[in-house]
């Protein structure tokens, strides 16, 4: 059973980048670099993404996926 | 009790020479170790270095969680006292928290039964389950339409996913940390607490539930007699749990000061073993040691929830359970602290001290002493 696809939970959770001057990276504890259009939270550091499901950040440091290459430009 | 210790022995060791080391681990592990045990699948997904040394199956905690997110009814009366308990403590404090930090185990409830205590405007709650996180998603809205009614500022609500051993919140981002039974399944509580310590702003309150070591010792004590009467041999059933002599020593490991621990014992009642076990899935509190045997045969959970009741069972017919839990108190260090003097800095020797002490026929006539205060009161 997959926990987001079973999920009847209220929706409508929307992430506001407010809450990235409290969150950071659990490994690194570096800031996190939001990106809109994958809905994910980088850690520019050592090049892993953190998902953001249905608005509810995921930084466990399991969930967080590996990127093979992060492009300088993407950062503001 | 001595032949079924030796039996149980011989069991281990035939054990051993019969399968050899059960995990790839073994041959770093000494064998007794792995009695009646297989390291779990869950625990070698994990990628992050070497997590050999862990006691407790972190991806097991996850799914049990989210198993017990559709398990849990509304209310959970040991919950529910237990962060009452807890939260009263914010009451005792004079200062207000503005952010708030709402770390596992019954979050949800701290969320529901907050009401306003502690200034508090925007809490962060985290938890390792996502399912957990979404199912307390109602109650966080619903709560801020009841604070709202009650003329009160909402309070704002932030929900993450994250493990407690690896804490995602920035250094001084928050006033204080609450733990309602969310932290005895972290295998490095020092470093833990030491991450909330630095999550804290300085004068930061750090506040945790935590279940001590007597909790559920009658299962224990069942569990371990069915199994060696079944199976001629025991795996850890109930996890091992902190002490309270460990509870200060953590907070001033984690460099947490002024240091306050206190226990509570909290005796519940069930109709048989069988409701007992019902109740701790329900709160995501199934077993979860990386060390345990996956395989529990039907006859010895029968044997042990037999066991309970010819062993603790009241007149009454219902089971008594036993939950210690540890309150911890600790405030993050500052500078304006009360703090001890340091050493050597004493103006007054304790020799002169003497000479400025009520003698004992001073005594009748306090306020005839040379050097003192007049006393103003008497």
């Amino acid at each position: 059973m997959s926990s987001s696809g079973a999920v009847k939970f209220v929706k409508g959770v929307t992430f506001d980048p407010k809450i990235l001057q409290f969150i950071v990276c659990p490994l690194t504890k570096q800031p996190l670099r939001y990106c809109k259009e994958s809905q994910e939270l980088f850690s520019d550091s050592i090049g892993v993404a953190y998902p953001i499901k249905e608005g509810i950040p995921c930084l466990a440091p399991l969930s967080g996926r590996v990127v093979d290459s992060v492009d300088p430009k993407n950062s503001p | 009790m001595r032949f079924l210790t030796v039996r149980a022995l011989g069991a281990v060791t035939r054990r051993y020479r019969e399968h050899g080391p059960a995990s790839p681990f073994s041959s770093r592990t000494p064998y007794f170790m792995h009695f009646s045990t297989r390291s779990s699948a869950g625990a070698r997904e994990d990628s992050i270095g070497d997590r050999n040394a862990d006691i407790f199956d972190r991806t097991l905690k996850k799914k049990q969680r989210d198993r017990a997110a559709w398990l849990m009814g509304d209310g959970d009366p040991l919950l529910e006292t237990v962060t009452e308990n807890l939260l009263d403590r914010l009451s005792d404090c004079k200062r207000t928290f503005p952010t708030a930090l709402n770390l596992g185990g019954a979050f949800h409830y701290v969320n529901r039964m907050l009401e306003g205590r502690g200034g508090i405007e925007r809490m962060i709650s985290m938890d390792i389950s996502e399912d957990m996180v979404r199912k307390s998603l109602p109650l966080a809205t619903s709560d801020e339409d009841e604070n709202a009614d009650a003329q009160r500022r909402p309070v704002e609500h932030i929900s993450l996913v994250g493990d407690e051993e690896f804490l995602p919140l920035g250094e001084g981002s928050v006033d204080v940390v609450i733990s309602s039974l969310g932290l005895h399944w972290v295998n490095d509580l020092p470093g833990a607490m030491s991450q909330c310590r630095v999550a804290l702003k300085p004068d930061g309150l750090f506040l945790a539930a935590m279940l001590g070591g007597e909790t559920l010792k009658e299962l224990r004590i069942a569990c371990t007699v069915a199994q060696l009467e079944r199976e001629g041999g025991i795996s850890p059933r109930i996890s091992p749990l902190a002490q309270v002599r460990d509870a200060g020593n953590l907070l001033q490991r984690a460099g947490l000061a002024l240091p306050t621990v206190d226990v509570d014992e909290y005796t519940v009642r069930y109709p048989s073993a069988l409701e007992l076990i019902e109740h701790l899935r329900s709160m995501g509190e199934g077993n979860a040691v990386r060390q345990r045997n996956p395989v529990l045969k039907r006859e010895t959970a029968l044997a042990a929830a037999a066991v309970y009741e010819s062993m603790f069972g009241d007149a009454d017919g219902t089971i008594p359970a036993t939950f210690q839990v540890i309150y911890m108190v600790g405030w993050s260090p500052a500078s304006n602290q009360q703090a001890p003097k340091r050493r050597g800095s004493a103006t007054v020797s304790l020799h002169d001290l003497q000479n400025v002490l009520p003698q004992e026929e001073s005594l009748k006539q306090p306020s005839e002493i040379p050097g003192s205060k007049p006393d103003k009161s008497g």
